[in-house]
Protein backbone atom coordinates (compact mmCIF):
# COMPACT_ATOMS: atom_id res chain seq x y z
CA UNK A 1 0.00 0.00 0.00
CA UNK A 2 2.51 1.99 0.90
CA UNK A 3 4.65 1.75 -1.99
CA UNK A 4 1.69 1.89 -4.45
CA UNK A 5 1.30 5.23 -2.85
CA UNK A 6 4.79 6.34 -3.22
CA UNK A 7 4.93 5.28 -6.98
CA UNK A 8 1.36 7.57 -7.33
CA UNK A 9 2.95 10.82 -5.36
CA UNK A 10 6.06 9.72 -7.74
CA UNK A 11 3.68 9.79 -11.03
CA UNK A 12 1.66 12.99 -9.93
CA UNK A 13 4.76 14.61 -9.67
CA UNK A 14 6.54 13.62 -13.01
CA UNK A 15 3.14 15.39 -14.58
CA UNK A 16 3.17 18.24 -13.07
CA UNK A 17 6.78 18.70 -14.02
CA UNK A 18 5.41 17.84 -17.73
CA UNK A 19 3.11 19.74 -17.58
CA UNK A 20 5.27 22.72 -16.03
CA UNK A 21 7.37 21.88 -18.85
CA UNK A 22 4.93 22.43 -21.52
CA UNK A 23 3.19 25.83 -19.97
CA UNK A 24 6.44 27.61 -20.09
CA UNK A 25 7.65 26.29 -24.20
CA UNK A 26 4.14 27.65 -25.11
CA UNK A 27 4.25 31.21 -22.33
CA UNK A 28 8.03 31.53 -23.94
CA UNK A 29 6.35 31.52 -27.74
CA UNK A 30 3.82 33.77 -26.33
CA UNK A 31 6.63 36.16 -25.23
CA UNK A 32 8.64 35.94 -28.12
CA UNK A 33 5.28 37.13 -30.26
CA UNK A 34 4.36 39.75 -27.76
CA UNK A 35 7.82 41.38 -27.64
CA UNK A 36 7.90 41.20 -31.63
CA UNK A 37 4.47 42.40 -31.92
CA UNK A 38 4.94 45.02 -29.44
CA UNK A 39 8.15 46.44 -31.37
CA UNK A 40 6.59 46.47 -34.70
CA UNK A 41 3.47 48.12 -33.07
CA UNK A 42 5.95 50.72 -31.38
CA UNK A 43 8.25 51.43 -35.04
CA UNK A 44 4.79 52.32 -36.69
CA UNK A 45 3.50 54.60 -34.05
CA UNK A 46 7.20 56.15 -33.69
CA UNK A 47 7.15 56.98 -37.40
CA UNK A 48 3.60 59.02 -37.10
CA UNK A 49 4.59 60.45 -33.90
CA UNK A 50 5.38 64.20 -34.10
CA UNK A 51 8.52 63.44 -31.63
CA UNK A 52 9.18 60.40 -32.87
CA UNK A 53 12.89 59.12 -32.77
CA UNK A 54 15.73 57.88 -34.69
CA UNK A 55 15.92 54.02 -34.36
CA UNK A 56 19.45 54.42 -35.37
CA UNK A 57 21.66 57.12 -33.60
CA UNK A 58 23.88 58.35 -37.42
CA UNK A 59 22.89 62.12 -37.90
CA UNK A 60 21.11 62.87 -34.52
CA UNK A 61 24.32 62.06 -32.16
CA UNK A 62 22.10 61.81 -28.41
CA UNK A 63 19.30 59.57 -27.88
CA UNK A 64 15.92 61.04 -26.99
CA UNK A 65 16.26 63.82 -29.74
CA UNK A 66 13.89 63.62 -32.64
CA UNK A 67 15.53 63.87 -35.99
CA UNK A 68 13.36 67.47 -36.87
CA UNK A 69 14.39 68.37 -33.27
CA UNK A 70 18.39 67.94 -34.33
CA UNK A 71 18.27 69.70 -37.50
CA UNK A 72 17.59 72.74 -35.55
CA UNK A 73 19.91 73.05 -33.15
CA UNK A 74 22.95 74.42 -33.76
CA UNK A 75 26.68 73.66 -32.22
CA UNK A 76 29.18 76.19 -31.44
CA UNK A 77 32.27 76.74 -28.95
CA UNK A 78 32.76 78.74 -26.28
CA UNK A 79 34.57 81.37 -27.70
CA UNK A 80 32.52 82.12 -30.36
CA UNK A 81 29.27 82.11 -27.94
CA UNK A 82 30.53 84.78 -25.69
CA UNK A 83 31.76 87.12 -28.52
CA UNK A 84 27.93 86.94 -30.16
CA UNK A 85 26.90 87.32 -26.53
CA UNK A 86 29.00 89.97 -25.64
CA UNK A 87 27.98 91.69 -29.21
CA UNK A 88 24.26 91.76 -27.75
CA UNK A 89 23.37 89.19 -30.20
CA UNK A 90 22.15 86.14 -27.75
CA UNK A 91 21.78 85.01 -24.46
CA UNK A 92 23.33 82.62 -22.34
CA UNK A 93 21.21 79.67 -20.44
CA UNK A 94 22.55 77.51 -18.09
CA UNK A 95 20.80 74.48 -17.43
CA UNK A 96 23.09 72.93 -14.85
CA UNK A 97 21.45 72.31 -11.35
CA UNK A 98 20.74 75.19 -9.52
CA UNK A 99 23.44 74.51 -6.52
CA UNK A 100 25.98 74.06 -9.48
CA UNK A 101 24.87 76.95 -11.12
CA UNK A 102 25.24 79.12 -7.80
CA UNK A 103 28.82 77.80 -7.70
CA UNK A 104 29.39 79.55 -11.02
CA UNK A 105 28.26 80.06 -14.22
CA UNK A 106 29.18 81.79 -17.32
CA UNK A 107 28.51 85.90 -16.90
CA UNK A 108 25.12 86.99 -17.94
CA UNK A 109 23.39 83.31 -17.82
CA UNK A 110 20.71 82.51 -16.89
CA UNK A 111 19.21 79.69 -15.19
CA UNK A 112 16.49 76.97 -16.25
CA UNK A 113 17.53 73.58 -14.34
CA UNK A 114 16.85 70.81 -16.63
CA UNK A 115 15.64 69.02 -13.83
CA UNK A 116 13.65 71.52 -12.54
CA UNK A 117 12.65 72.57 -15.98
CA UNK A 118 8.28 72.78 -15.37
CA UNK A 119 8.99 75.28 -12.56
CA UNK A 120 11.62 77.24 -13.90
CA UNK A 121 10.23 77.50 -17.34
CA UNK A 122 7.03 79.97 -16.56
CA UNK A 123 9.39 82.31 -14.96
CA UNK A 124 11.72 82.13 -18.24
CA UNK A 125 9.00 82.54 -20.54
CA UNK A 126 7.95 85.87 -19.42
CA UNK A 127 11.85 86.97 -18.79
CA UNK A 128 13.04 85.75 -22.57
CA UNK A 129 11.70 86.46 -25.67
CA UNK A 130 10.95 83.44 -28.29
CA UNK A 131 12.77 85.24 -31.12
CA UNK A 132 15.81 85.92 -29.10
CA UNK A 133 19.29 83.91 -29.79
CA UNK A 134 19.65 81.53 -27.10
CA UNK A 135 22.96 80.03 -26.38
CA UNK A 136 22.62 77.00 -23.83
CA UNK A 137 25.07 75.10 -22.02
CA UNK A 138 25.55 72.52 -19.53
CA UNK A 139 28.46 70.67 -17.54
CA UNK A 140 30.60 69.32 -20.03
CA UNK A 141 30.66 66.45 -21.13
CA UNK A 142 31.94 65.77 -24.63
CA UNK A 143 27.87 65.21 -25.93
CA UNK A 144 26.38 67.76 -23.55
CA UNK A 145 22.74 66.02 -23.47
CA UNK A 146 21.48 68.40 -20.90
CA UNK A 147 21.34 70.93 -23.38
CA UNK A 148 20.07 68.65 -25.94
CA UNK A 149 17.23 68.17 -24.11
CA UNK A 150 16.52 71.82 -22.81
CA UNK A 151 16.72 73.23 -26.66
CA UNK A 152 13.80 70.51 -27.60
CA UNK A 153 11.88 71.56 -24.78
CA UNK A 154 12.11 75.13 -25.84
CA UNK A 155 11.72 74.45 -29.77
CA UNK A 156 8.27 73.06 -28.72
CA UNK A 157 7.38 75.50 -26.72
CA UNK A 158 8.13 78.02 -29.79
CA UNK A 159 11.65 79.32 -29.20
CA UNK A 160 13.25 78.82 -32.58
CA UNK A 161 17.09 80.74 -32.56
CA UNK A 162 18.98 77.78 -30.47
CA UNK A 163 22.39 77.03 -30.67
CA UNK A 164 24.62 74.41 -27.53
CA UNK A 165 27.86 75.24 -26.68
CA UNK A 166 30.33 72.18 -27.21
CA UNK A 167 31.57 70.54 -23.79
CA UNK A 168 29.52 73.62 -22.33
CA UNK A 169 30.71 75.32 -18.50
CA UNK A 170 33.98 72.96 -18.57
CA UNK A 171 34.68 74.49 -22.10
CA UNK A 172 33.58 77.98 -20.89
CA UNK A 173 35.95 77.75 -17.97
CA UNK A 174 38.89 76.28 -19.98
CA UNK A 175 38.89 79.16 -22.49
CA UNK A 176 39.47 81.46 -19.46
CA UNK A 177 35.95 83.44 -20.37
CA UNK A 178 33.83 85.38 -17.58
CA UNK A 179 32.44 83.78 -14.86
CA UNK A 180 29.68 85.09 -11.76
CA UNK A 181 28.72 83.89 -9.00
CA UNK A 182 25.56 86.45 -7.95
CA UNK A 183 22.09 84.70 -8.40
CA UNK A 184 20.02 85.36 -11.60
CA UNK A 185 17.09 84.36 -10.04
CA UNK A 186 14.41 82.72 -12.72
CA UNK A 187 12.18 81.02 -9.58
CA UNK B 1 -6.68 31.17 9.23
CA UNK B 2 -3.80 31.10 6.48
CA UNK B 3 -5.38 28.33 4.47
CA UNK B 4 -8.83 30.67 4.71
CA UNK B 5 -6.81 33.49 3.46
CA UNK B 6 -5.40 31.43 0.48
CA UNK B 7 -8.74 30.60 -0.26
CA UNK B 8 -10.05 34.25 -0.49
CA UNK B 9 -6.49 34.96 -2.67
CA UNK B 10 -7.56 32.20 -5.25
CA UNK B 11 -11.04 32.95 -5.75
CA UNK B 12 -12.14 34.22 -9.29
CA UNK B 13 -13.30 37.43 -8.23
CA UNK B 14 -9.60 38.24 -6.75
CA UNK B 15 -8.09 37.29 -9.53
CA UNK B 16 -10.13 39.16 -11.79
CA UNK B 17 -9.81 42.21 -9.75
CA UNK B 18 -6.52 41.39 -9.32
CA UNK B 19 -6.17 40.83 -13.53
CA UNK B 20 -7.55 45.19 -13.40
CA UNK B 21 -5.51 46.30 -11.01
CA UNK B 22 -2.16 45.06 -12.69
CA UNK B 23 -3.33 45.05 -16.23
CA UNK B 24 -4.76 48.92 -15.42
CA UNK B 25 -1.17 49.91 -13.35
CA UNK B 26 0.97 48.67 -16.88
CA UNK B 27 -1.96 50.84 -19.65
CA UNK B 28 -1.49 54.26 -17.41
CA UNK B 29 2.20 53.49 -17.12
CA UNK B 30 2.07 53.24 -20.69
CA UNK B 31 0.46 56.21 -21.34
CA UNK B 32 3.12 58.91 -20.70
CA UNK B 33 5.95 57.09 -22.11
CA UNK B 34 3.96 56.43 -25.72
CA UNK B 35 2.92 60.30 -25.53
CA UNK B 36 6.64 61.18 -24.93
CA UNK B 37 9.03 59.19 -26.36
CA UNK B 38 11.73 61.88 -26.40
CA UNK B 39 11.72 61.87 -22.47
CA UNK B 40 11.30 58.61 -21.74
CA UNK B 41 14.78 57.74 -23.81
CA UNK B 42 16.06 60.44 -21.87
CA UNK B 43 15.28 58.68 -18.22
CA UNK B 44 16.48 55.52 -20.20
CA UNK B 45 19.78 56.92 -20.72
CA UNK B 46 20.26 58.29 -17.12
CA UNK B 47 20.10 54.97 -15.80
CA UNK B 48 23.20 54.36 -17.47
CA UNK B 49 23.12 50.82 -18.13
CA UNK B 50 22.24 50.48 -22.28
CA UNK B 51 24.40 52.05 -25.12
CA UNK B 52 23.19 54.96 -26.95
CA UNK B 53 22.60 52.54 -29.74
CA UNK B 54 20.00 51.35 -27.72
CA UNK B 55 18.29 53.71 -26.43
CA UNK B 56 15.69 55.09 -28.59
CA UNK B 57 14.39 51.66 -29.76
CA UNK B 58 13.87 50.77 -26.50
CA UNK B 59 12.42 53.66 -25.61
CA UNK B 60 9.51 53.17 -28.39
CA UNK B 61 9.42 49.11 -27.45
CA UNK B 62 8.97 49.20 -24.03
CA UNK B 63 5.92 51.85 -23.93
CA UNK B 64 3.98 49.68 -26.48
CA UNK B 65 4.71 45.96 -24.79
CA UNK B 66 3.60 47.60 -21.78
CA UNK B 67 0.13 49.11 -22.85
CA UNK B 68 -0.15 45.39 -25.27
CA UNK B 69 0.83 43.29 -22.58
CA UNK B 70 -1.75 45.51 -20.04
CA UNK B 71 -4.43 45.12 -22.39
CA UNK B 72 -4.00 41.59 -23.08
CA UNK B 73 -4.32 40.90 -19.05
CA UNK B 74 -7.30 43.09 -18.44
CA UNK B 75 -9.06 41.24 -21.69
CA UNK B 76 -7.99 37.97 -19.36
CA UNK B 77 -6.10 36.32 -23.28
CA UNK B 78 -3.16 34.71 -22.48
CA UNK B 79 -2.49 35.64 -18.61
CA UNK B 80 0.20 33.57 -17.72
CA UNK B 81 2.37 34.31 -20.19
CA UNK B 82 1.43 37.98 -20.07
CA UNK B 83 2.04 37.90 -16.21
CA UNK B 84 5.53 36.11 -16.75
CA UNK B 85 6.48 38.76 -18.96
CA UNK B 86 5.74 41.10 -16.66
CA UNK B 87 7.49 39.48 -13.86
CA UNK B 88 10.64 39.14 -15.69
CA UNK B 89 9.53 43.32 -16.75
CA UNK B 90 9.43 44.18 -13.36
CA UNK B 91 13.00 41.91 -12.72
CA UNK B 92 14.82 43.79 -15.42
CA UNK B 93 13.41 47.48 -14.15
CA UNK B 94 14.04 46.51 -10.41
CA UNK B 95 17.59 45.19 -10.99
CA UNK B 96 18.21 48.45 -13.32
CA UNK B 97 17.29 50.65 -10.68
CA UNK B 98 19.10 49.01 -7.94
CA UNK B 99 22.35 48.98 -10.35
CA UNK B 100 22.05 52.71 -10.99
CA UNK B 101 21.22 53.45 -6.98
CA UNK B 102 24.39 51.95 -6.47
CA UNK B 103 26.51 54.11 -8.77
CA UNK B 104 24.77 56.68 -6.65
CA UNK B 105 22.94 58.08 -9.85
CA UNK B 106 20.43 60.04 -8.83
CA UNK B 107 17.57 59.07 -11.21
CA UNK B 108 13.49 59.72 -11.64
CA UNK B 109 11.82 56.17 -12.24
CA UNK B 110 10.15 57.28 -15.53
CA UNK B 111 7.53 54.06 -14.66
CA UNK B 112 4.07 56.49 -14.60
CA UNK B 113 5.48 60.09 -16.08
CA UNK B 114 8.11 61.05 -17.79
CA UNK B 115 7.53 64.36 -15.46
CA UNK B 116 11.29 65.18 -13.83
CA UNK B 117 8.96 66.99 -10.87
CA UNK B 118 8.98 65.41 -8.08
CA UNK B 119 11.91 63.47 -5.91
CA UNK B 120 14.03 61.04 -7.36
CA UNK B 121 14.07 57.59 -6.52
CA UNK B 122 15.42 56.06 -3.52
CA UNK B 123 16.23 52.22 -2.46
CA UNK B 124 13.34 52.67 0.28
CA UNK B 125 10.66 53.70 -2.76
CA UNK B 126 11.83 50.43 -4.60
CA UNK B 127 8.83 48.72 -2.16
CA UNK B 128 6.45 49.91 -5.11
CA UNK B 129 7.60 47.82 -7.83
CA UNK B 130 7.93 44.85 -5.38
CA UNK B 131 4.78 45.40 -4.89
CA UNK B 132 3.64 45.26 -8.53
CA UNK B 133 6.11 42.34 -8.83
CA UNK B 134 4.64 40.26 -6.47
CA UNK B 135 1.51 40.63 -7.58
CA UNK B 136 2.71 39.66 -11.17
CA UNK B 137 4.27 36.95 -9.85
CA UNK B 138 0.66 35.77 -7.56
CA UNK B 139 -1.50 36.27 -11.13
CA UNK B 140 1.24 33.70 -12.47
CA UNK B 141 1.33 31.03 -10.07
CA UNK B 142 -2.68 31.16 -9.75
CA UNK B 143 -2.98 30.61 -13.74
CA UNK B 144 -0.39 28.06 -13.62
CA UNK B 145 -2.78 25.30 -14.30
CA UNK B 146 -5.29 27.57 -16.78
CA UNK B 147 -4.65 28.85 -20.52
Amino acid sequence: MKKESGNVTKANALTNIHNLRISITQDLFRIMFLMFTSLVLGIIVNSIHPMGLPIRLSKVKTPGIPTWVWNQLHITDAQTAFEEVSAGQGLLVDVRDRKDYQKGYAQGAINLPYHEFEEYYPAFAKRVSKEEHLFIYCYGSIECVLSSRVAKRLLVYGFKNLTTIKQGFAAWKKSNLPIDKKSQDMK
Amino acid sequence: MSEFILRILKHSWIMKILRIIIGGIFIYASFDKIIHPDRFAGIIMDYRILPWSLINISAIWLSCLELLVGVLIIGGIWVRSCSLLLIFLCLLFIGGMSFSLAKGISLHCGCFSTSLSGEARTWGSLWQEGLILLGCVWLWRMTLKRD
